[in-house]
């Protein structure tokens, strides 16, 4: 039987040793810290990142310094076309080491996109290093916007950072106030529907896959899946980017319950594409 | 007693093409017949009736190496047509573009050529040296143009994207290191064009191409309409230059400026431009390929120095003729002056469209060219001019039971 979270050839929990990182970023600041490493010192020439427009809105941009990374930094739990502006970074920008995020959907588009690089001659060659995030499901951009301002009751454009953990959707205000909660029950008829088809929650065909699940609170567990992942990661930790822990792989809120949550994701979306072969609907696999 | 010579396909060049010959007793050609066997494509007739701004992106797949002069023609064309005005940077990149894919369109004839010029012993060396010029020239097109094969930026009005400083300085440090090397390819293709032997030691004839046509050249990089009046560009059909079995098979148009046929390409660019003196001649044409790759780098810095890189690539102005008006872009291609001709309508799609193409230009004058000398030289006149023919057919062909080759493109 094939691995629950796909092949990899380690797994750490991992933060960012740099305070500014791990206070702007999401979990760990994986993400943020790989970026920045790679852009400062020449592994990377420019990445791809989820910004954000006026009402908490994610756009993809193609970052090149720090500053432009850790503004963007944060999950935004909404489509964000980064796949869209991979072809902009290497014609117009020139980039020649494109570092990449982004889920697991969008992994396979890119892993797709350089198997077959028809439309991409000359785009593929220059891809840097693929950062997959662990994905359940996202929302469309109307979708978390209901849930914010309809069931939270904050504004769109009033939001700092949103999460997901513990069954629910928190919504941190920017005013610093508590955050709100939305049991995530509730959120459910907002999901994409393409989501429920997903066969991926950890990227499995991504360099470095990354998330906070199977970790404490703070950490993040990082899958390291090829070589050209575990080179770049092993660099990262020669020069002291990233604090790293074994992955606790007894208890119940480790390692358990990352593959518990594949399995779950998997079995029930298999369910899905059975519904849908029935019932005549197009499923992509 | 003369009797006929005929090549079929000639070789190492674009397209589909046959020769054929006259020749006297001792081989020498009486009289020669260059002509296109490219089956017609019906580009022309097909764009009528489409949206103005799907032009560029149809007339770039006349063909895959010179994909940018076409689209730059028809850009070019169109913008007169709907009195559109490009952005001064949008055209600084437009011209980049261009230029580009003549960066790498010449380096690729010398390598076409090599087999017959380049001796054994250094031939690793040039195609190196010569794919090397031609990874940049394609990288200027990749990287302004957005693809190096059918650039999709080439718009009306303009570019359709800026770019970055960083890529300005990327362009600026690669220009520099085409010019080196090509110094170096154009000094050692002059050394041997000079020497005018082949590789296997045949001395080539000194007046090998001898014409007397004129010569017609515009601009030395990008196009000049000042200097072109279209009103004096006539086409004739096969019949007017053929004999009438060649005419019935020959799939291109005859055009003649002020009533002449002329030479167009790199030594009409570089006689009318640089005062070049070999105005005769297939090893000047040769030359003149080799003396102009240096001036496309350095043309190529002075407009990347240019550049501004927050500039508006396009204006924005809307895309729609009066109907009436004819457009007309001329631009240097990389094998010579390619026309491009629209009429809009008031509801920004094509009335009309004709395009007169470098090679075009060219085909009857290359068979002329063939003449005084033996025929085994023939073959060095035509791939002297680098023909590249499938832009170049125009003209509807019949098959041996008399049916319209591609006919259900023209009802």
């Amino acid at each position: 039987m094939t691995n629950p979270i796909g092949e990899y050839i380690e797994m750490i929990s991992a933060r960012a040793t740099d305070p500014e990182i791990l206070k702007k970023a999401q979990d760990g600041g994986i993400v943020t810290a790989a970026y920045v490493y790679g852009l400062e010192n020449g592994l990377l020439d420019g990445v791809i990142v989820a910004d954000t427009a006026e009402g908490f809105k994610p756009v993809p941009k193609i970052a090149r310094t720090r500053e432009e990374v850790l503004s963007a930094c944060g999950t935004k739990y909404s489509v964000c076309p980064n796949v869209s502006v991979v072809k902009n970074a290497v014609k117009e920008y020139a980039l020649e080491k494109v570092g990449f995020v982004g889920t697991p959907c969008q992994i396979i588009a890119m892993k797709k996109m350089m198997q077959y690089p028809n439309a991409f001659r000359e785009t593929v060659g220059n891809i840097g290093l693929i950062i997959g995030i662990y994905c359940m499901e996202n929302f469309p951009y109307n979708g978390i916007k209901t849930l914010v301002e309809e069931y939270a009751s904050v504004q769109m454009s009033d939001v700092l950072k949103t999460d997901i953990g513990k069954g629910k959707l928190f919504v941190y205000p920017k005013d610093g106030s508590e955050a709100v909660t939305v049991p995530i029950k509730e959120t459910i008829p907002f999901e994409q529907k393409s989501c429920h088809v997903c066969m991926d929650y950890t990227a499995e065909l991504a360099d470095i896959a990354t998330g906070s699940v199977g970790s404490p609170d703070g950490w993040s567990t990082v899958v390291i899946r090829n070589k050209r992942g575990k080179d770049f990661m092993d660099k990262m930790l020669a020069a002291g980017i990233l604090e790293t822990r074994p992955l606790d792989m007894e208890s119940k809120g480790g390692y358990p319950l990352l593959e518990k949550l594949s399995d779950n994701k998997k079995a029930k979306n298999a369910k899905e594409i059975e519904r849908r072969i029935e019932m005549g609907l197009p499923v992509p696999y | 007693m003369s009797k006929t010579i005929e090549i079929k396909p000639t070789t190492r060049h674009e397209g589909h093409t046959n020769l054929v010959l006259t020749v006297d007793d001792e081989g020498i050609v009486e009289s020669g017949a260059y002509h296109s066997v490219t089956p017609v494509r019906g580009f022309e007739k097909f764009l009528c009736g489409k949206v103005a701004e799907f032009v560029p992106i149809a007339v770039s797949r006349f063909c895959g190496i010179c994909p940018t002069a076409h689209a730059t023609s028809a850009v070019e064309a169109l913008e007169r047509a709907c009195g559109m005005e490009p952005t001064k940077d949008g055209l600084i990149l437009r011209e980049l573009t261009t230029i580009g894919n003549k960066m790498h369109s010449h380096p690729l004839h010398q390598f076409l050529i090599a087999p017959d010029y380049v001796p054994k012993d250094d031939y690793p060396e040039v195609v190196k040296r010569v794919q090397a010029m031609r990874k940049i020239g394609q990288y200027l097109v990749d990287t302004i143009g957005g693809e190096a094969i059918h650039p999709p930026n080439i718009k009306i009005g303009g570019m359709a994207k800026n770019i970055t400083p960083e890529a300005k300085e990327k362009l600026i440090a690669r220009a520099k290191e085409y010019f080196e090397l090509a110094t170096v390819q154009c000094d050692y293709m002059m050394n041997i064009f000079n020497e005018g032997k082949l590789n296997d030691g045949t001395e080539i004839p000194k007046t090998l191409g001898y014409h007397d046509f004129p010569l017609l050249a515009t601009d030395l990089t990008y196009g000049n309409l000042s200097k072109f009046d279209y009103s004096q560009a006539v086409e004739y059909s096969p019949f007017e230059e053929y004999p009438k079995e060649i005419a019935l098979v020959a799939c291109t148009n005859i055009p003649k400026y002020k009533g002449s046929l002329v030479e167009v390409g790199p030594r009409a660019r570089m006689v009318t431009f640089k005062d070049f003196k070999e105005t005769k001649g297939a090893l000047g044409i040769h030359k003149a390929r080799a003396l102009e790759m240096a001036h496309y780098a350095e043309r190529a810095l002075e407009l990347l120095d240019e550049l501004n890189t927050s500039g508006a690539p396009y204006c924005t102005d809307p895309v729609a003729g009066d109907g009436e008006t004819v457009g007309v872009g001329a631009i240097e291609a990389a094998r010579g002056h390619n026309v491009h001709s629209a009429i809009v309508g008031r509801d920004g799609r094509v009335v009309e469209y004709n395009a007169i193409v470098a090679t075009t230009w060219n085909i009857p004058v290359i068979g002329r060219a063939t003449v005084g000398h033996h025929y085994k030289f023939a073959e060095h006149v035509v791939r002297a001019y680098d023909p590249c023919v499938s832009c170049a057919t125009h003209m509807i062909v019949k098959d041996y039971d008399g049916n319209t080759v591609g006919g259900k493109i023209f009802k």
